[in-house]
């Protein structure tokens, strides 16, 4: 069964803004997918909507199965684009907020990942750097064993030398079961790990394809393809 | 559910309201201590205004803290959080709405112990009690109990009714897009509106009604409309986070 499937799915924002328009996919559990796309061409729109931010205009979207609700809440592990942790609580706090509302969260597993960011857990939250901030969102989103992961620009705030290790924290703590949807601009930094890549265009889907057939396909890396399909 | 979620408001929402009940305590024995010396009339009203002006900030902060919160989670900073979590919304919605109910009602609580320390005369309890006595005695006679008694379900009724009309409120601007705020303003300011409009005609039938009894049907049907109005405030604030959420 699918993890994630929609069909005709069409989001507008008021009459004349239409954001994402008559998107059909369907995304198999186990792999690594990234999104991609220009700014507004829709990315964000399709993970809110996977995610339950938003209602759809029209078409469908179902999540192994179920249509959007509690029940895909809690099995998607959603990383917005924006903060979306409390400002005024502890990171420790958080990590037991997390524990205390998703049955799929790894108490141990986020601690050893704080531990190895090096990230201070008893400081609060608005008292750290950006970047550290972005770490800790991802550490509370990977810390869960969710079937479907959908992480809106994970590594655009942070320094090239975390990224490296949130890439690998990324693909380490996914398993076997679950899908990973990674919507970024950093295509090169993340090419390598990607099974699958979708591209977005004036909120249509442009390509739904394996990275290797692009490379065979096209004769050139993801990131090159993505460069000339959407070059200004 | 409702548990997880009063326990989370009270382990990060605590602090604030403990600020203000605190300070509603603590400033009207400092108070009583520094007017030792001063003339006892003057000495009484200054305790008075303190004991006044101390309960109506503890009031008024709390419901105004309350409200703020309740709009941020519905359609402020925290909305994200709140929108992400895997919960039925009219079960987290009954959660915010009890728990923001219960610190307003401790807050009049806490206003009554501010003013009982503010007017108390020699020792801390003696005219707290005194003061108590006086409440007790307004409402022993039936028909004062029965106003006391009406007079505290239309409050409390009141109280709620301000809740849904803020969470309709942050519903109502999930309805349009990234003008979100403004609609969420606009709304506010026509039921207000709306609101004044009605006391207007209500307050002129209740003046020109000819008996007692048209007064308390009067009354009875205000009751009424209230309950009505609260219910389709959450019916709608509801209908919205489960059918139409646009949380930008």
């Amino acid at each position: 069964m699918a993890i994630l499937e929609t069909v005709g799915l069409t989001k507008a924002y008021g009459k004349k803004k239409i954001a994402l328009d008559d998107v059909s996919l369907n995304i198999e559990s186990g792999k690594i997918i990234g999104l991609c796309g220009p700014n507004g061409s829709g990315k964000t729109t399709l993970i809110k909507l996977a995610a339950g931010l938003l209602t759809p205009t029209a078409g469908s979207i179902t999540i192994d199965g179920m249509n959007i609700g509690p029940d895909t809440k809690a099995v998607v592990s959603y990383l917005p684009d924006k903060t979306f942790v409390p400002e005024y609580m502890k990171v420790f706090a958080i990590i037991d907020f997390f524990r205390e509302f998703y049955a799929d969260f790894d108490m141990n597993a986020a601690y050893e990942m704080l531990k190895r960011l090096d990230i201070d857990g008893s400081e609060t939250f608005k008292t750290l750097s950006k970047g550290t901030q972005e770490k800790v969102q991802l550490v509370l989103i990977m810390s869960r064993k969710a079937k479907l992961y959908l992480l809106d620009e994970p590594i655009g705030g942070v320094d090239p030398a975390a990224r490296d290790y949130i890439l690998n924290t990324i693909i380490s703590n996914y398993n076997a079961d679950s899908s990973v949807i990674i919507s970024t601009h950093l295509i090169s930094d993340i090419e390598n790990t990607l099974d699958e890549v979708i591209f977005i265009k004036y909120g249509k889907l442009f390509l739904h394809s394996t990275s290797d057939e692009i490379r065979e396909t096209h004769g050139m890396s993801v990131d090159a393809y993505f460069r000339e399909v959407f070059k200004c | 559910m409702l548990r997880k979620v009063i326990k989370y408001d009270l382990k990060t929402r605590w602090l604030p309201f403990a600020l203000i009940f605190g300070f509603g305590v603590i400033i009207p024995i400092l108070f009583y201590a520094m007017t030792g010396n001063l003339d006892e009339d003057l000495r009484f009203t200054l305790r008075l205004l303190v004991g006044s002006l101390g309960s109506m900030v503890i009031v008024v902060g709390t419901f105004a803290l309350s409200l703020l919160w309740l709009d941020s989670d519905l359609n402020g900073k925290t909305s994200y959080l709140i929108s992400m979590l895997p919960v039925k919304f009219n079960n987290l919605l009954f959660s915010k709405t009890l728990f923001f109910f219960i610190t307003t009602l401790l807050s009049f609580f806490f206003a009554l112990l501010c003013m009982s320390l503010s007017i108390m005369n020699f020792t801390p309890f003696s005219e707290a009690y005194n003061f108590l006595e006086l409440i007790i005695q307004s409402i022993s006679s039936e028909a004062g109990y029965f106003i006391a008694v009406a007079l505290m379900i239309r409050s409390l009724l009141g109280i709620v009714s301000f809740y849904g009309f803020v969470c309709a409120g942050g519903a109502f601007g999930h309805l349009f897009g990234t003008k979100r705020k403004v609609a969420e303003a606009l709304f506010e300011i026509a039921v207000f509106l709306i609101y004044v409009l009605y006391s207007i005609i209500f307050n002129g039938l209740v003046e020109f009604s000819s008996s007692t009894a048209t007064e308390i049907v009067l009354y009875g049907v205000d009751t009424v409309v209230a309950i009505a109005v609260t219910v389709g405030f959450f019916h709608f604030t509801n209908w919205v986070f489960t059918k139409k959420i646009n949380v930008l």
